[in-house]
């Protein structure tokens, strides 16, 4: 099976740029206008746009940030004053200046963007048809072409877990011919940084799993390390990210915040766990119980050079995030290249291993905190072990 | 209210339509009154009438304006279509003049004539396509002629589509008559066509159909019915209409609710096949092909492989 991995461009798109290009990790980008303006956009490299899609983020259509305004098709810019109403006079014109903007930059694909709507209605579908939808497949259709299309579905997590929202969501996702795929983003609001609930691991991997067998192209957006879990979706594309905000999805990063914020904790990737470890608490480990960091611990050079420096390393240095590139790759790219029975075996081994190295931390003594710990892991068994009971199990 | 057959109405046709000559009156369809007719030389008509022929003259009445302005629309693309799986549609006209009392009609008519098909309905000649080879190229050709509607930019859904609504020509290919012209006309027809929870036919309408959810109808919901076709012809009975007399609301809850057994474990079909019909009659459109290009291309291989 094959599984493509792209790289959420966020802040510091040069970090995804580099690990893609110099180290070959990932099968490309996805770019991200909040973060890149547009002429730096048309300053990649051919090679690079070839192998990258173009996320168009009409999330929040009036949004203030800069960047955004420098794509004049932009909801926000293409009417002086952004309303609903205005701009579904000026819908069909921003779908055309975006799509010529996709394909001159010879993207991967076309993304049909969408606006976020969280109301759990059938408003959801009638604002995404008037605003996006609808006009961009007037516009496709006028231009023609055999590049493939996707079609951006933002949700949350609620409406997947709403079985019967899951089914419109799914009937209204497939029905259209023109597009050969999907781009999923599900906001979950949520006080932990790992996904702990088994319910919507389990709604979220059917969704996808519904979408793979109706023969669309699956792209996960801002997904974490629980993309061990999605690998379990035929031919699906998963993508990973730098900061937080492009592993899990919130229309927060289009809100123009200037409030000064303290950054987060400089945290480490240590794939045996299947999670982030703050990065003190990864060397306490390291210092105390060698043997155990062995166990948890995979060498990678930046992760090398990051603990050989002088200084602890923080939040807004490249090098624990290309570490976490290297081996989640890795552990993709293994998972990849299994049949689905074996690639299911395995992780659930990964899971298991993962808790039982938890619990030998744990043993140590030593406390991880919310986010380090390993209480995502029951729930992440719990879904794929149910996954597979219904879904996969011939 | 229907409108009924009868001489006063066959009179004010021959007046509306000089050249008329009323030939046989069929049963009708939904609330239309259908007639076979020709079309004769007559120096009150326009010269193109008599070119015209034999003709499928349907008749009904009551049409709100707003529907009258949908159906134009519908007529434009019924003519822009011109393709030999669809009758040719000859004249579209609401009259509301009475030309023998001069004087206004108590009602709208809307009076609709297209090309008579020379041919039998498939619900007459249905054991020709029991076997594989013909059942699935009549797919596949019924495939072909409704991709002009699904990959329409309007999106057209024939959405009543049944044995009764296609007509085997002499040379075996088929032709789909009855497109939804006047689906959102009224309430229950005669011909089992179903009105209360949509317009379609029971028994080979879509779940998304039965329960009236606008928003899923697709041209998924044609493919539901034609799975439903392709199931009748290969196994020889209805997959949920076991009798005639079967009342609706239980053809509604097995279309709902029974899971068919796979034509293949009956000896019908091969398993290719099978699967196909089990994914085409699926109870989430979701779960049905999702491409006309898809169906085609299965229907193709199988076709390929008998």
């Amino acid at each position: 099976m094959s599984i493509k991995i792209l790289h959420q461009v966020g802040h510091n798109a040069n970090w995804n740029i580099d690990s893609f290009s110099e180290e070959q990790c990932g099968d490309g980008l996805i770019l991200s206008p909040v973060h890149q303006d547009m002429p730096h956009v048309q300053e990649l490299s051919q090679s690079l746009r070839r192998r990258s899609l173009f996320d168009p983020q009409y999330y929040l259509p009036n949004s203030p940030k800069a960047k955004l305004s420098t794509y004049p098709f932009f909801p926000g810019q293409i009417s002086e004053v952004f309303s609903t109403v205005n701009f579904l006079l000026l819908a069909l014109e921003s779908a055309k200046q975006c799509v010529e903007f996709q394909i001159e930059q010879q993207f991967e694909g076309i993304i049909i963007p969408a606006r976020f709507v969280d109301q759990m209605t059938t408003q959801y579908f009638d604002r995404q048809e008037d605003l996006t939808v609808k006009p961009f497949l007037t516009a496709l259709a006028a231009v023609g072409g055999s590049t493939p299309v996707y079609l951006t579905v933002p949700i949350t997590s609620a409406m997947l877990i709403d079985d019967g929202f899951q089914q419109q969501l799914l009937n209204w996702a497939t029905g259209f011919q023109e597009i050969s795929g999907v781009y999923i983003l599900v906001a979950d609001n949520r006080p932990t940084k790992q996904i702990r609930s088994s319910a919507f691991l389990f709604a979220y991997l059917k969704f996808a799993h519904e979408l793979s067998n109706a023969g669309l192209s699956v792209i996960l957006g801002h997904l974490n390390t629980e993309s061990i879990l999605f690998s379990l979706i035929e031919g699906v594309t998963l993508t990973f990210g730098t900061f937080e905000n492009t592993r899990m999805f919130s229309l927060d990063k289009f809100i123009d915040n200037e409030e000064e914020r303290r950054g987060p904790k400089a945290r480490i990737y240590l794939p045996a766990l299947l999670n982030w470890v703050r990065y003190e608490q990864a060397m306490e480990i390291r210092n105390d119980n060698p043997e155990l960091w062995d166990k948890v611990y995979t060498e990678t050079v930046h992760s090398q050079q990051a603990i050989a420096a002088a200084a602890d390393p923080a939040f807004n240095q490249p090098g624990l995030y290309k570490h976490h590139f290297l081996c989640l790759a890795e552990q993709l790219k293994e998972l990849a290249g299994l049949p689905v029975q074996r690639r299911f075996d395995a992780i659930r081994a990964m899971i298991k291993r993962a808790a039982e190295l938890h619990a030998q931390i744990e043993d140590m003594p030593l406390d991880l905190d919310p986010h380090g710990n390993g209480e995502h892991l029951g729930p992440w068994l719990d879904a794929i072990n149910r996954f597979y009971r219904l879904y996969l199990k011939s | 209210m229907a409108l009924i057959d009868s001489p006063n109405l066959r009179q004010l046709l021959t007046h509306l339509f000089p050249g008329i000559c009323i030939q046989e009156n069929l049963r009708p369809s939904g609330q239309r009154l259908v007639y076979f007719c020709e079309f004769r030389s007559d120096p009150a008509a326009p010269s193109r009438w008599a070119d015209w022929g034999d003709v499928v003259l349907k008749i009904s009445e009551d049409i709100h304006p707003s529907v009258i302005a949908r159906l134009e629309k519908e007529r434009d693309i019924l003519n822009e279509l011109k393709s030999r799986f669809f009758p040719t549609l000859l004249f579209y006209q609401v009259f509301t003049d009475d030309p023998i009392r001069d004087e206004k009609l108590p009602y709208r008519l809307f009076v609709t004539i297209e090309e008579r098909i020379r041919g039998e309905p498939l619900s007459s000649c249905q054991p020709v396509f029991s076997d594989q080879p013909r059942a699935v190229n009549l797919l596949r050709e019924l495939v072909q002629g409704l991709r002009l509607l699904w990959e329409n930019p309007r999106r057209i859904v024939h959405r009543d589509l049944k044995p009764d609504n296609i007509i085997i020509r002499t040379d075996g290919t088929p032709v789909i008559i009855d497109l939804g012209i006047i689906r959102e006309q009224g309430s229950a027809g005669v011909t089992g066509t179903f009105w209360n929870i949509g317009p379609c036919t029971p028994g080979y309408a879509s779940p998304e159909q039965l329960r009236n959810e606008k928003r899923t109808i697709d041209f998924r919901a044609d493919v539901f019915a034609l799975g439903v076709i392709a199931y009748e012809l290969l196994s020889g009975s209805h997959p949920f209409k076991r009798f005639d007399t079967d009342p609706v609301d239980v053809v509604i809850h097995r279309t709902l609710n029974e899971i068919l057994p796979p034509l293949d474990s009956l000896g019908c079909a091969s398993t290719p096949l099978s699967a196909l019909v089990h994914a085409m009659t699926a109870k989430e459109a979701y779960r049905r092909p999702r491409t006309t290009q898809d169906l085609l291309e299965k229907l193709s291989a199988i076709e390929g492989a008998l």
